[in-house]
């Protein structure tokens, strides 16, 4: 079962997405802010990551750098969802592997999902 | 002979009519000779950089300091130079804009840069209106994304939401309230943000009101051409008994409480009879009174209170948004005024309006 974490503050955002996933068969863990992002458990290694850029503590984008020069987390796809920045913004924030325009709809939301888990898959 | 003392004569009138322009002129103007010598200046140039009769004929590198810009020397020196025309902005030290323009004195035999005219423009305003502008483009498009980035979340959780609810008979009915809570939620923050905006306009007086004395017979007017349709179709008879009809008030807003009480006395009148309104004006005490009274319906006794609470509609037989009840009170009551109704079941309604009685004089020592 593939393991997802995901950084969002919007509570609703958040509790939604992680039923969608979990209904999908993902395995979810979630956290509101950088603070408790950073906090986690160290050892638990997902198979990808999906951030918020605009967070109470930070940026998305910072944390998205990172994970990528962190040797562990380096190779996980990042997924980058948010309101604010276009396409150009988050590509010249950080490397990541999607960017989510909100609002998204579902079915572009699990295809994208799908697309960056396979391809880690696919690598490995 | 003859013909030379009648040359000196012109050139004396020549010499006053140009004394007397530079006398007048409202722009600080200066002229330096090719050596630099201040030869001439204008009285507004006195007053704007502290110029005195006794510095014609010196060095204009002596009262340099006078013009709080330190290169104003070297402009000069690059127009007699050059014999072209320097136009730039400077700022000066005490933070005022000005146009500085400086003009070659072309001598028009020899050709030659005999000095300079140099004139200023104060710009200080223009300047500051455009940083205004600029300010105001850069809130708009502030609020323009927040706007759009403050809907597009609770946007995602409700499309997202709305998505799952469509495929709840698959996936089983136990997430249901979760679900129903998150298109609630979204709702309540779109909401927020739309009250937040209107709100903060308000607050920030884009649309600001002008206070105006005005005459209740025109407004009585406006208030009747308006509901025309309406009073011909019910037959309305409306009295008028103005024993004051002079009111300061921001016009838009006296009509809005005048239109909203006689077009519920057309709409909730009994179909029994026909509708009678009288209007009254007088003054009472500290207050110019507005009474407007009807044979209608009437407002049972219970129902008083809640008339004029947002969007409460007691009858329901009549169209109506439960709004115009509501910004009759919100207008008077802001404006420090107050609102009586008397009313009984089947005998009509008497809404009285008490406005402050103010002139406009007394106005603005409020505002003051």
């Amino acid at each position: 079962m593939a393991k997802i974490f995901i950084l969002e503050d919007d509570r609703d955002i958040r509790e939604v997405v992680e039923l969608i996933l979990r209904l999908e068969d993902y395995q979810v863990v979630s956290f509101e802010n950088v603070k408790n992002f950073m906090n986690r458990d160290l050892n638990d290694i997902p198979d990808l990551f999906i951030l918020d850029i605009m967070l109470p503590d930070g940026s998305g984008l910072e944390v998205c750098n990172m994970l990528r020069i962190d040797t562990i987390h380096q190779h996980i796809p990042i997924i980058i969802m948010s309101a604010h920045a276009s396409t150009e913004q988050v590509s010249a924030g950080c490397r990541a592997d999607a960017f989510l325009q909100k609002p998204f709809e579902l079915t572009h939301f699990l295809d994208t999902i799908v697309t960056q888990i396979n391809a880690d898959s696919s690598l490995s | 002979m003859q013909n030379k003392d009648q040359k000196i004569i012109e050139l004396i009138e020549l010499n006053d009519e140009l004394e007397n322009y530079f006398r007048n002129t409202i722009i600080p103007q200066l002229f330096v000779d090719a050596n630099l010598i201040l030869r001439k200046f204008t009285p507004p140039a006195m007053k704007q950089f502290k110029l005195h009769n006794k510095d014609i004929g010196k060095s204009i590198t002596d009262v340099k300091d006078n013009f709080r810009f330190p290169s104003i020397v070297d402009n000069i020196e690059q127009v007699i130079k050059t014999g072209e025309l320097l136009e730039k902005e400077i700022q000066t030290t005490d933070m005022r804009w000005y146009q500085m323009n400086i003009l070659p004195y072309i001598v028009k035999r020899s050709k030659t840069t005999n000095g300079v005219i140099i004139t200023f423009i104060d710009i200080t305003l223009r300047i500051r209106d455009l940083k205004e502008q600029e300010k105001l483009i850069m809130e708009h498009e502030l609020l323009l994304d927040t706007i759009s980035h403050d809907i597009k979340t609770p946007l995602t959780s409700l499309g997202l939401t709305i998505e799952m609810l469509k495929k709840i008979p698959e996936k089983g009915m136990e997430k249901f309230p979760l679900l129903l809570e998150k298109i609630e939620n979204g709702l309540v923050k779109i909401k927020g943000i739309i009250i937040d905006l209107t709100d903060s306009r308000k607050s920030d007086h884009h649309y600001k009101t002008v206070e105006e004395l005005l005459d209740i017979e025109q407004i009585l007017e406006d208030v009747r051409l308006t509901l025309a349709t309406q009073i011909l179709e019910s037959g309305a008879q409306i009295k008028l008994d103005i024993s004051h009809s002079e009111i300061v008030f921001v016009r838009r807003k006296l009509r809005s409480i005048v239109y909203n009480l006689v077009n519920n006395s057309i709409k909730y009148r009994d179909s029994g009879r026909v509708p009678e309104i009288i209007i009254k004006t007088f003054l009472e005490g500290d207050y110019f009174v507005i009474s407007i009274e009807d044979n209608g319906r009437g407002i049972a006794k219970s129902d008083l209170e809640k008339i004029f609470a947002k969007y409460v509609r007691i009858a329901t037989d009549v169209e109506g948004t439960g709004v115009g009840l509501h910004l009759v009170k919100e207008i008077v009551s802001i404006s420090g005024g107050k609102i009586m109704v008397e009313s009984e079941i089947g005998k009509g309604a008497i809404f009285k309006i008490y406005l402050r009685n103010q002139t406009l004089t007394e106005q603005h020592n409020l505002k003051a």
